[in-house]
């Protein structure tokens, strides 16, 4: 039995380590709403700093720019990381499952600089081309892939591939199979995978700053900008983030608890 | 029945995976109507067999026809055959009535059809109003009626059945027995089914096609299998028996098999249908329930005797079995109805078994075999 003592001092630490955890992101939240914009001083509740945003070319075009990147490396990663995970299913081969996820472990500034390298050497020295928005694209495709093949491979565990079999008894042909029975059984995974890439795309910094050449996404303009002091502009869209990310993982999350129902 | 013509000729049929020969040179046929067994032990090519028809695999030599027609490079999805998985492959995604019209939208047929004809054919498997559910919310026994509504809602010439009662627990597969004989009945389509359950076999098939490491050992009715076994494989897969084996020879008017000092006298025209001259191994195959058995002192009147000691006695209700020891370390069964109960019987009991050379099937002992 605990002692009554025992169960103050386990809710101190529970409540200090909630705290360690979230106020930073709560005072983060609450300055954005700072009338007087000073961390010293509560003005008044006001969205002027989301209007500053709003009217910030500068940061209207980071954003156009990383949710293009995003995009795109979400679509590369779905297109190619979903036939992998097929083939590791398939293969089931501990070896090359382990070479596909290791993008995800390896340390981003190591995977930053091996991309870096790998660009200037093949496409600026040998192609002539300047490094910009699309080798974000491909290196947040590196890891993306990687991401989605562990997401649908683990939907795929429970698939039965019978049922293609059984489609495919039952007069439609491969294309039609896929369409109607093995992408509904997958899809969870592959939304989910999707989601979890969009959302480390848009506020990846390391690689993306490595690899950008001369473009700007968010998480490198919101860098510039703090050198020179947190702004309340920062926080508000900081807050914008945050807001976004966590919506597009609950949704994950939700699809994720779906498919473990099914 | 022996006039319906072949709906199914296998010829010289040849399967091999890398070094393992799954299917070796059989030759069968499946006659129109037919409730057709495949059965074997597991690993012995029967669900390759039925793969190969399905077209999921394709024979390294040999040809399947359909109705005269050759399979070759015809693709599953082009073939009147639909097929009842073992783990009956059920679309999860899709309610029940989704999942039987599957094959009708396929074809092209409009969707409110499609949907009638669905719910026409689930209530011919008793599961009337389950379409709006999700395999999901159904039992094993509710997916396995699913299984085999969606696999004929295509009228196809020829249903394949893999292993379809193995997953459910033994009452309800007594009852699917039944009910799988009353749907092929009232539908009349023909039956393949393959099966490693000797007791499903004989059960359900019209004929069964023995399989022993990818070679078809023995076709025919469950009575001729039964009665009449080709190999001692046979005799052995199907139902329990006592195998007597020896060498055969002829002295005067009778006919043995001698095996050592002992010599079992057998019936000298079961010997001569099947082909057997003096000097060749065979072995005398012997149902349990053909067996006689008396106490030490008061031996049954049989051709053949021989002494041992009960090991076992197993009531089996409406019989009992009685396992015998042999001094030779061999054991027999005998199989005595329940109502000769006036010999009592406990292990230890020395005892005389007997059998009469009428009741012995004889079987040519071949190499390998």
């Amino acid at each position: 039995m605990r002692s009554r003592g025992g169960n103050v001092a386990l809710g101190v630490v529970f409540v200090g380590a909630i705290a360690f955890l979230y106020l930073p992101i709560a005072v983060l939240v609450g300055l954005s709403f700072n009338e007087s914009g000073l961390p010293t001083s509560w003005g008044g509740f006001s969205t002027k700093w989301y209007g500053e945003l709003v009217r910030d070319d500068e940061i209207k075009d980071a954003a156009v720019a990383t949710l293009g990147v995003a995009l795109a490396a979400t679509v590369i990663s779905v297109l190619i990381g979903t036939p992998l995970a097929f083939g590791l299913a398939r293969l089931r081969s501990r070896l090359l499952g382990g070479l596909v996820f290791v993008p995800m472990i390896i340390p981003d500034i190591v995977l930053a600089i091996a991309l870096l390298s790998a660009f200037n050497l093949v496409f600026t020295q040998q192609l002539g081309r300047q490094l910009g928005l699309w080798s974000i694209v491909l290196a947040h495709a590196t890891f993306g892939i990687a991401f989605v093949a562990i997401v649908v491979a683990t939907r795929l565990g429970h698939f039965d591939h019978s049922t293609v079999e059984a489609s495919r008894d039952l007069g439609a042909g491969v294309m039609r199979t896929f369409l109607h029975v093995t992408l509904p059984q997958i899809a969870p995974g592959v939304i989910a995978g999707a989601l979890l890439v969009f959302t480390l795309s848009v506020d990846e910094f390391v690689i993306a700053f490595f690899t950008a050449g001369i473009e700007i996404t968010l998480p490198i303009q919101i860098y510039s900008m703090i050198r020179f002091g947190v702004t309340p502009v920062i926080n508000a869209l900081a807050t914008v983030v945050l807001a976004v990310s966590l919506g597009l993982v609950l949704v994950a999350l939700r699809l994720r608890g779906r498919q473990e129902l099914a | 029945m022996s006039t319906a013509p072949d709906v199914i000729r296998i010829e010289g049929v040849t399967k091999r995976f890398g070094s393992v020969t799954a299917v070796d040179d059989v030759t069968l046929s499946v006659r129109e109507g037919e409730f057709f067994g495949l059965l074997g032990p597991s690993g012995c090519g029967k669900t390759t067999l039925l793969r190969m028809l399905a077209g999921f695999e394709t024979p390294d030599s040999g040809r399947l026809l359909l109705d005269g027609a050759d399979l070759a490079g015809v693709k599953p999805n082009k073939r009147p055959v639909n097929m009842m998985f073992q783990s009956y492959a059920l679309f999860p995604h899709m309610t029940v009535e989704r999942n039987v019209a599957y094959g009708l939208r396929m074809e092209g047929v409009p969707k409110k059809r499609a949907l009638e004809r669905a719910n026409e054919i689930l209530e011919l498997v008793q599961l009337p109003g389950f379409g709006g559910r999700r395999p999901s919310q159904l039992s094993g026994g509710q997916r396995q009626r699913v299984a085999l509504a969606r696999a004929l809602v295509k009228q196809p010439r020829v249903l394949l059945l893999d292993e379809p009662l193995s997953a459910l627990d033994r009452q309800i597969r007594g009852e699917m027995q039944i009910e799988l004989k009353r749907i092929q009945h009232a539908l009349g389509v023909t039956f393949v089914v393959v099966t490693h359950d000797q007791e499903e076999a004989l059960t359900m098939a019209d004929r069964i096609a023995v399989l022993d490491h990818g070679r078809a050992v023995q076709t025919g009715t469950p009575e001729e299998l039964y009665e009449s076994p080709a190999t001692p494989f046979v005799a052995r897969f199907l139902g329990d028996s006592n195998v007597f084996s020896g060498i055969l020879e002829t002295a005067g008017a009778t006919t043995a098999l001698r095996d050592g000092d002992a010599r079992w006298v057998i019936d000298s025209s079961a010997a001569a249908a099947v082909d057997l001259q003096a000097g060749a191994s065979a072995s005398a195959v012997v149902r349990p329930e053909r067996m006689a058995l008396g106490p030490a002192g008061a031996p049954p009147a049989a051709e053949n005797l021989v002494s041992g000691v009960v090991a076992e006695t197993v009531y089996l209700g409406a019989a009992r079995k009685v396992v015998v020891d042999l001094p030779d370390g061999r054991s027999l069964q005998v199989r005595l109805e329940a109502w000769s109960g006036d010999v009592e019987l406990a292990p230890g009991d020395s005892v005389v078994v007997g059998w009469s050379a009428a009741d012995a099937a004889i079987v040519p002992n071949r190499s390998g075999a």
